[in-house]
């Protein structure tokens, strides 16, 4: 499937500066960019590798280092309330950023994974048979990482990793639907009388400091998980490993509560083990002119006033139409970039990357 | 007056109903707040979770019932025997008494279970049919998991002094111990103990044999009287060893019937018997010589002075050339 390029306009909204920079940056980065055919202008013409490389070249000359590096988990008890757009978006605009960023798919629904164009249920053979990268099927997952997963040999981090926008851009491991066995095997474990809640938190330690050199995960800036809405061990897990969790509201009653019980959850951990994530909360599908709205907001902002990130996502067409489009394998923050939701998703992922001292 | 309102007006003056109201109300839910303190990090956790499987494994407070089946002997254990006299008592105490304390045991990869201590009662559990023992289950390598089952075993009842010797040379052999200083301090007891017990590992091979088929048959002072014989009777081996057998049959023998045993045989062999001397007489009746076997001599006396000594030599002398000559 061939991708629609884009123009320099284009460019310079996702990395938020002018037209002539974007100029001014490729030619001095040396980047290969295609130009418009035919009569007319010849037209830079950028895929979307193109623009990640730009947006790390650029990273690079202004001399960019991240204070920090982040665990975060995109989380809500609650399903529906846009946990894994605002995972895929994220991982898409941090790179932009110019960070380094991992997304791991927790959910063996793997709508992460499908946002960013693969398919779970794609097999080799079909892939051959129907002229698709043998890149876009599935081999493996987070599960296969974890020493709990009953095979021979853990498979190289290089095996399961996926580069849906080339090396710059976000780096993905992928799910299907065999990931949730690793929830059985930690219940086995569990009963067994050994602890693996720590198991997805040690991964990450030993990943990021390097120690263990075939999983290394040093380089990156920031690791996402987008976890499943099940209260389950994988997502304890996943929450005990991360620094800060980030939950998506929509704005009614059932999302306001399901705030209170995440919060109760990261009582437990506190109270258990000392160690979790600080929380954040995303208005998402704000409805500014919904009274009700308004009631839900006041409610969790008078409660949860430290934990409230002051940019939302605005209730928009544009998510459902990149939702049910037929060349769905961009997030929305890429696919649309001069769309008012991409403009709030950007001024979102910054102010984020600021909350938590990344820049 | 009725003043009708927009309908914007309405939303505003609802949402500042609902402002105050919420302020105190929180929209009538419960809401947990998020913990407030600091959350340590994610060094700390690894850290603290390894430190607290430790502890664990100090702690030695994982105990559980298991399957006797699951159950595998140490390959250290330095026991050979197992009384069957004992085993049987020990299984009657656990029928009547139940199960007072927990064997210990450590799991291997393939799930089932190594004993450190408690070969005994698992062997009893298993004659009065149990199918499940209380264990102790600790994490041990398998360097540490030996010096367990040395230590552990030896400091238990009835260790022979033979099977204590073998454990206190294995803790040297293997490097858990230097010296038997060191042996004394790994095991608990005194270094003469130690030297005791090891004593018997000086013994004959052929001593040794028997010891490994039955480790009780003696201790260590009955071997000091055994490595006595060998020195008074170095060729005496098989009487000695004999004498030793004799415990298997009766084990009311002590070490002195053993060495009136082995003297009794030794002494009267190396007794020759009196060899009376071979007379040769003239004629008259006078002793001319006395001929006389002593080991591998043959003695001539010769008795009249008058017989040339050279002539008796030099007929000797012939008399042996032929007797070489008609050999060949």
């Amino acid at each position: 499937m061939e991708r629609k390029p884009f123009k320099v306009q284009a460019v310079a909204n996702l990395l938020g500066t002018t037209v002539d920079s974007i100029r001014r940056d490729t030619d001095e980065s040396g980047i290969l960019i295609q130009r418009q055919t035919g009569d007319g202008p010849k037209t830079r013409l950028f895929s979307i590798e193109n623009i990640f490389e730009l947006a790390r070249f650029r990273a690079k000359k202004i001399g960019l280092t991240p204070k920090r590096k982040v665990i975060m988990t995109i989380y809500a008890p609650k399903g529906g309330v846009g946990k894994t757009t605002v995972a895929s978006n994220l991982s898409t605009l941090f790179p932009l950023m110019g960070l380094k960023t991992l997304v791991i798919d927790l959910d063996f629904q793997a709508n992460l994974s499908m946002s960013f164009g693969y398919d779970a249920e794609l097999t080799h053979e079909q892939a051959l048979d129907d002229n698709i990268p043998i890149d876009k099927c599935i081999d493996y997952h987070f599960g296969h990482l974890m020493p709990q997963w009953q095979a021979s040999s853990t498979p190289p981090l290089n095996d399961v990793i996926k580069k849906p926008f080339g090396e710059f851009g976000p780096h993905l491991i992928p799910s299907e639907v065999s990931l949730d066995r690793l929830e059985a095997l930690f219940t086995l474990d569990t009963i067994m009388g050994k602890n693996p809640e720590t198991t997805i938190a040690k991964f990450l330690y030993e990943g990021m400091n390097g120690t263990n050199p075939d999983l290394d995960l040093s380089s990156y800036d920031v690791i996402l998980f987008d976890a499943p809405p099940a209260k389950n061990q994988t997502t304890r897990g996943a929450l005990l490993a991360s620094d800060y969790v980030v939950a998506p509201v929509s704005m009614e009653r059932y999302s306001t509560k399901s705030v209170s019980y995440l919060a109760k959850v990261l009582g437990e951990m506190e109270s258990s083990l000392g160690k979790y994530p600080e929380l954040l909360i995303l208005g998402n599908f704000y409805d500014k002119t919904r009274l009700r709205v308004a009631a839900q907001v006041i409610t969790l902002v008078n409660q949860y006033k430290d934990s409230w990130v002051d940019k939302s996502i605005s209730s928009s067409e544009e998510f459902k139409k990149v939702l049910s489009s037929e060349d769905y394998e961009l997030p929305l923050a890429v696919a649309k970039p001069s769309s008012n939701a991409s403009v709030e998703l950007r001024a979102v992922a910054q102010a984020l990357v600021g909350r938590m001292g990344v820049l | 007056m009725n003043q009708k309102k927009t309908e914007a007006e309405f939303n505003d003056e609802l949402r500042r109903k609902f402002q105050q109201d919420m302020a105190t109300k929180n929209n009538g839910m419960v809401m947990t707040k998020p913990p407030s303190t600091n959350s340590k990090s994610l060094e700390a956790l690894i850290e603290d979770t390894q430190n607290a499987q430790l502890v664990n494994q100090d702690g030695n407070n994982y105990i559980e019932t298991i399957a006797v089946n699951l159950v595998d002997d140490s390959p250290w254990q330095p026991r050979s025997r197992y009384d069957e006299g004992y085993i049987q008592a020990l299984g009657e105490m656990l029928q009547d008494r139940g199960q007072d304390d927990p064997i210990i045991v450590r799991k291997l990869p393939t799930g089932r279970f190594e004993l450190i201590a408690g070969h005994r009662r698992v062997r009893a559990a298993r004659l009065i049919g149990w199918s499940t023992i209380k264990a102790q289950i600790v994490v041990l390598n398998d360097r540490d998991a030996e010096l367990a089952t040395l230590v552990s075993n030896e400091g238990r009842v009835d260790l022979t002094d033979y099977e204590k010797g073998l454990a206190y040379r294995k803790s040297v052999d293997r490097g858990f111990a230097k010296n038997q200083t060191e042996v004394a301090r790994l095991f608990g007891c005194t270094q003469a103990r130690v030297s005791q017990c090891l004593s018997l590992l000086s013994l004959p091979l052929e001593v040794k044999d028997i010891l490994d088929k039955y480790p009780g048959l003696f201790g260590y002072r009955y071997g000091v009287v055994v490595s006595d014989l060998m020195k008074e009777f170095p060729l005496g081996i098989d009487t000695i060893t004999q004498g030793i057998e004799q415990l298997i049959d009766n084990n009311e023998l002590n070490s002195d019937d053993l060495r009136s045993f082995v003297e009794r045989a030794l002494l009267n062999r190396s007794r020759s018997p009196i060899v009376k001397p071979t007379i040769v007489s003239n004629l008259q009746g006078d002793s001319m010589f006395t001929v006389k076997i002593k080991n591998n001599q043959i003695v001539i006396d010769i008795k009249d002075e008058n017989i040339d000594k050279n002539v008796v030599n030099s007929l000797m002398i012939d008399a042996l050339r032929n007797l070489v000559l008609s050999n060949q």
